[in-house]
């Protein structure tokens, strides 16, 4: 599905340079389940928004589908991403003066899709993930957990090949975490790739592997045996 | 602690340096034009309102009333009317003066000048108030040959020498005589219609009697009358006899006095702005008009206050929750949002005085009206204190109660900064009355620069270029040499044509006579009357259309003078206009031709020829009838048709001018000049209200941009995720464009019936006005202009906004 190539990332700000990514040599196949893990300010947000496409590398390779990305200009970039990839964050990043439904329809909104065809896919989606009975409500009268529903709905809505959740279970109690996790791994059944940052192991596991950043470097990819 | 909050609103202002100044600068120039508007009125409502009784100093206009058609009121009237009210009145009356103001020529050894003299009644020191300097006014009115004059008129003469004793000789129709300088007084003020008073000498009556018009005939409008009323006597009383003493007083040889006058006396405090002559707006009513503009004015930055001012309160609801999570009491937070929003409001007022101080001599010269701020006056305190009272607690009310109030645990919890419907809907609700007032003032500039425009150009009937007045020419040293006069300037080889006339087309005619159909006087009309040679037609180029033009050759055209004395009434002949003809009720011009019709005295006069309508009368009433007679001793004008450059002309005519009048300058105007001056004030008001406009929508704007600014940053992160979402740069500033194209649609709704009400209302005051469906179209424009300012304003920083890249928007919560 993807492929990263000697990619590096460098933060420039005033007279200090980060390196948030050093030189990162990642292959993401079609249908993985992949968790990426470390220390706080390794990079792993930087890997994740390069995945998707928010930003560009510094220098390297990012083979997408097949085709070098990595020089591609904002517009092709915003093209390709709202064709193949849906996102989900840790403080769920819904608008607070849309209702659930709308939230939704955003991910479809700029895709000429008609409106017809949007309103039924919007449903068919809040069923899947349990929230169609708060369709008129808005975020702010919702539960953390049943926010995370609405964005991982609003990621899948779009039929992407690719998820990337960045900590999606970070603002959720253990309950409402788990429950997102599992709904993360019916997606992955369902042959949808996914890319997720994560600090807790547990949800670690139901990757089927785990990539290991310290400093911006790849230090450690475990797989975790077939069960 | 006063301290304490002071410095913390200080800061706030300092680090919301883009609102703060939208905020001030707005106020401030809002205030700035509400106070010029608001001197400006000050100075046109105190006209006369200072004399010692003006509570029962009244002047007296009079109306034509000749036949059907009602006519223009004068406010000069006939030099007899006084006797009549103090015979009829004299126990009500406790004073009463005539001004009677003439050209004369003024010389003192080898210099001559023409100057305005005003010969008045005695009592017009027990009605006016004068600053005597030197000398004893007094005595000016004890004998008729002395003169009080007044410092512009002294320096004028005198350079500064002591004038009390200097002889000036003046000489105007059969007066000529020695006046000596008795006394010298103060300029009037400027706000009083009888500022122009310069030179002050007894009414001389032997010496007006002739020519009648002067003093003695009632169909004249000869004088400034002023009564001052006995206290505690009702006007309403004397205005309702006053058509009993006309019916006592007046002879005509037909029917009563007060079926051919109508007299009336209102207060002179009111004259000035209250006191319209035909149906135009009154000095009071432009004032208040500029007042609702000033107070709009006032309104729109106000609102621009209390957007920003409430908008930014929603991103503070945080900061507030904390201070109180952090012990701060409620009143604490309310005083703090008020000092914060009567510091701007001061600071905008300051800002405003600059502004007015830098554009009041500008402004005075424009209005030519000697404005100026009184610091001393405590009406402008008083406003300026309203408005920062009014506006600075308008602005702070919402921050300080509304969010000073909100629990801090809601506001904490849901982490979040958004506002409540109700708050947004408020806003949308003003920013779409400010654009509404803007467009319609956009519209009424609009529509009256058309309208101006459309009159200048409006076709006059006949050929306005090229053409020179010399006005005067009736001057007592002048009228015996009328003729010669116009002989001497036809040999000049500038002049193709020239025409001797009573009236011109571009000063109005104010002429009028009374004709009928039959020699009852119900029957009579009110006509104009011209008295002319018979180059006039073929000078102005007017197309004669039924029947000859005169000759001066054909015996019998010509007026004869003096037929009361004759045994049998001699027939007249005379030409009339198009107008005239439907007036009399002639199905054509043709008809008309050869019909008898009867003077006001039964003498009858033959119509031998029609003119089209040409608009000799003031564009600003409905052009009448006219009546043309051959007569060029009437006249008072030479009009002359010129070739090549006027100066040259003008340098010929004033050397010829001199040969004949040596004491007299030579008062000269071109037509095409005269008939634009008669819309100076339309130029004025359009060009006030375009001043006016423009900066209601600039303030609109400004406040616009803070609003759009506000709610950009507001929405970053809202825009971050639509950027996610796949929104491209367009979507997102198709989105914020549009969010602040709706009030200003809804604006233009709300605007149009407004302001298409209020032209076509003003439009109706002109006979001749544009067509009304180009008030859409108009509406139309202004509208698209409104909403382009807009989305220029929103746009720009809208573009900015939505090429941020979405990660720096989401990074952070
Ligand atoms: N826009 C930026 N400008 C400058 N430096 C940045 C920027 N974004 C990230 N960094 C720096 O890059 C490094 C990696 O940041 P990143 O957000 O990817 O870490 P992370 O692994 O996601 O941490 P966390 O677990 O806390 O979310 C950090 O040192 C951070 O300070
Ligand atoms: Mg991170």
């Amino acid at each position: 599905m993807l492929k990263l190539h000697n990619l590096s990332k460098v933060y420039r700000t005033d007279e200090v340079e980060t390196a948030a990514l050093n030189s990162v040599n990642i292959e993401i196949e079609s249908g993985e389940f992949v968790a990426i893990m470390g220390p706080s300010g390794c990079g792993k947000s930087t890997l994740l928004n390069i995945i998707g496409m928010l930003d560009s590398p510094s220098s390297g390779d990012y083979i997408f589908m097949g085709e070098n990305v990595a020089p591609y200009g904002e517009a092709k970039l915003s093209n390709i991403r709202k064709q193949h990839i849906g996102f989900i964050f840790q403080s769920f990043n819904l608008i607070d003066e849309l209702s659930v439904e709308e939230n939704i329809e955003l991910a479809l909104l700029y895709h000429n899709i008609p409106a017809s065809e949007r309103r039924e896919r919007v449903a068919h989606v809040m069923d899947k993930v349990g929230i169609a009975h708060r369709a008129k409500h808005m975020p702010s009268q919702l539960s953390g957990g049943q926010q995370q529903r609405v964005a991982v709905a609003r990621a899948v809505v779009g039929d992407q090949a690719m998820i990337l959740a960045d900590e999606p279970t970070g603002n959720l109690d253990s309950a409402h975490g788990q429950e997102v996790m599992e709904m993360l791994q019916s997606l992955n059944e369902e042959g949808t790739t996914i890319v997720m940052v994560t600090h807790s192991p547990a949800h670690a596991d139901y990757a089927r592997r785990t990539i290991n950043l310290f400093d911006g470097h790849v230090v450690t990819e475990n797989l975790r045996a077939a069960v | 602690m006063f301290e304490n909050y002071f410095l913390t609103a200080i800061r706030s202002i300092g680090k919301n340096r883009l609102f703060s100044a939208i905020n001030i600068f707005g106020l401030a120039v809002g205030l700035m034009a509400a106070l010029l508007i608001l001197l400006y009125a000050r100075f046109e409502l105190s006209y006369d309102q200072f004399w010692k009784n003006s509570d029962r100093l009244y002047r007296v206009d009079m109306t034509f009333r000749t036949g059907s058609n009602p006519l223009a009121k004068e406010n000069f009237v006939s030099g007899r009317v006084q006797d009549a009210y103090l015979s009829y009145f004299g126990d009500k009356i406790e004073a009463a003066t005539r001004l009677r103001y003439l050209g004369a020529t003024v010389r003192q050894d080898a210099d001559a000048r023409g100057e305005t003299l005003t010969w008045a009644d005695p009592d017009t020191l027990k009605i006016f108030q004068f600053d005597v300097i030197k000398g004893d006014l007094e005595r000016a009115f004890e004998d008729k040959s002395s003169l009080a004059v007044s410092e512009k008129f002294a320096e004028r003469w005198f350079k500064g020498a002591d004038p009390i004793g200097k002889v000036l000789t003046v000489s105007t129709f059969n007066l000529k005589r020695d006046y000596q300088i008795v006394a010298l007084y103060r300029d009037l003020p400027e706000n009083s219609m009888v500022s122009d008073l310069e030179a002050l000498a007894l009414m001389d009556e032997e010496a007006f009697a002739e020519p009648q018009w002067l003093l003695r005939n009632w169909g004249s409008t000869s004088v400034a009358q002023f009564l001052l009323l006995k206290d505690g006597v009702d006007v309403g009383e004397i205005n309702a006899q006053t058509p009993a003493m006309l019916d006592k007083f007046i002879e005509v040889p037909s029917g009563t006095g007060s079926d051919h006058y109508a007299y009336s006396a209102s207060l002179f405090g009111d004259f000035y702005s209250h006191w319209v002559s035909f149906d135009e707006m009154s000095t009071a009513r432009k004032v208040y008009v500029l007042l609702a503009i000033a107070v709009v004015l006032v309104l729109i930055g106000a609102i621009n206050f209390v957007n920003l001012a409430t908008a930014r309160a929603i991103r503070r609801t945080r900061e507030v929750a904390l201070r109180k999570v952090l012990g701060a009491r409620r009143p604490q937070l309310i005083v703090q949002f008020l000092l914060e929003s009567y510091i701007i409001t001061i600071l905008a007022i300051l800002m405003a005085i600059v502004f007015l101080e830098l554009a009041l001599p500008y402004f005075s010269s424009f209005l030519d009206k000697p404005l100026a701020i009184n610091y001393a006056d405590p009406v402008y305190w008083g406003v300026l204190g309203t408005i920062v009272i009014f506006v600075g607690g308008l602005a702070g009310f919402y921050p300080a109660f509304a969010i000073s109030g909100s629990r801090p645990g809601r506001i904490l919890l849901a982490n979040k900064s958004s506002e409540s419907r109700g708050a947004v809907f408020l806003r949308q609700v003003l920013v779409t009355f400010q654009f509404a007032i803007s467009i319609t003032l956009i519209v009424a500039a609009i529509v009256i620069y058309f309208q101006t425009w459309y009159v200048l150009h409006l076709d006059p009937g006949y050929d306005r270029e090229n053409l020179l007045v010399v006005e005067g020419i009736n001057r007592p040293e002048m009228e015996a040499r009328m003729i010669p006069f116009r002989e001497a300037v036809s040999r000049l080889p500038e002049v193709k044509a020239l025409t001797i006339s009573s009236e011109t087309p571009s000063d109005g005619n104010n002429n009028f006579t009374s004709i009928g159909l039959t020699t009852n006087p119900a029957d009579h009309m009110v006509i104009g009357e011209l008295w002319l040679d018979d180059n006039f037609f073929d000078v102005y180029g007017i197309p004669v259309i039924a029947g000859r033009a005169f000759d001066e050759s054909i015996e019998g055209d010509l007026h004869i003078k003096g037929r009361q004395e004759m045994e049998v009434l001699p027939e007249l002949r005379m030409m009339i206009n198009e107008n005239a003809v439907y007036r009399f009720g002639f199905a054509s011009p043709q008809d008309a031709v050869d019909q008898v019709v009867y003077w006001y005295d039964k003498t009858p006069i033959r119509i031998i020829g029609v003119v089209a309508d040409a608009r000799t009368q003031s564009l600003t009433s409905p052009q009448g009838p006219e009546s043309y007679r051959l007569f060029a001793e009437y006249g008072s004008s030479l009009t002359v048709r010129y070739t090549g450059s006027p100066s040259n002309l003008i340098e010929k005519l004033e050397r010829t001018w001199k040969e004949f009048a040596p004491f007299t300058p030579l008062v000269y105007s071109f037509v095409d000049e005269a008939s634009a001056n008669e819309f100076e004030q339309e130029v004025h008001m359009s060009a006030v209200l375009s001043f006016f406009s423009m900066l209601a929508v600039v303030i609109a704007c400004m406040g616009l941009y803070g609003l759009a600014a506000f709610t950009a940053e507001r929405r970053t992160k809202e825009i971050g995720i639509r950027k996610v979402m796949g929104a491209s740069v367009t979507d997102i500033v198709r989105l914020l464009v549009w969010q602040f194209s709706k009030p200003v649609l809804v604006a233009n709704l709300i605007a149009w019936p407004i302001a298409i009400t209020a032209m076509l209302a003003w439009l109706e005051s002109f006979p001749y006005r544009i067509d009304t469906w180009i008030l859409l179209p108009l509406c139309i424009v202004a509208g698209a202009i409104a909403l382009t300012i807009a989305w220029v304003t929103v746009g720009g920083n809208a573009a900015r906004v939505a090429r941020s890249n979405p990660v720096e928007a989401l990074r952070y919560e």
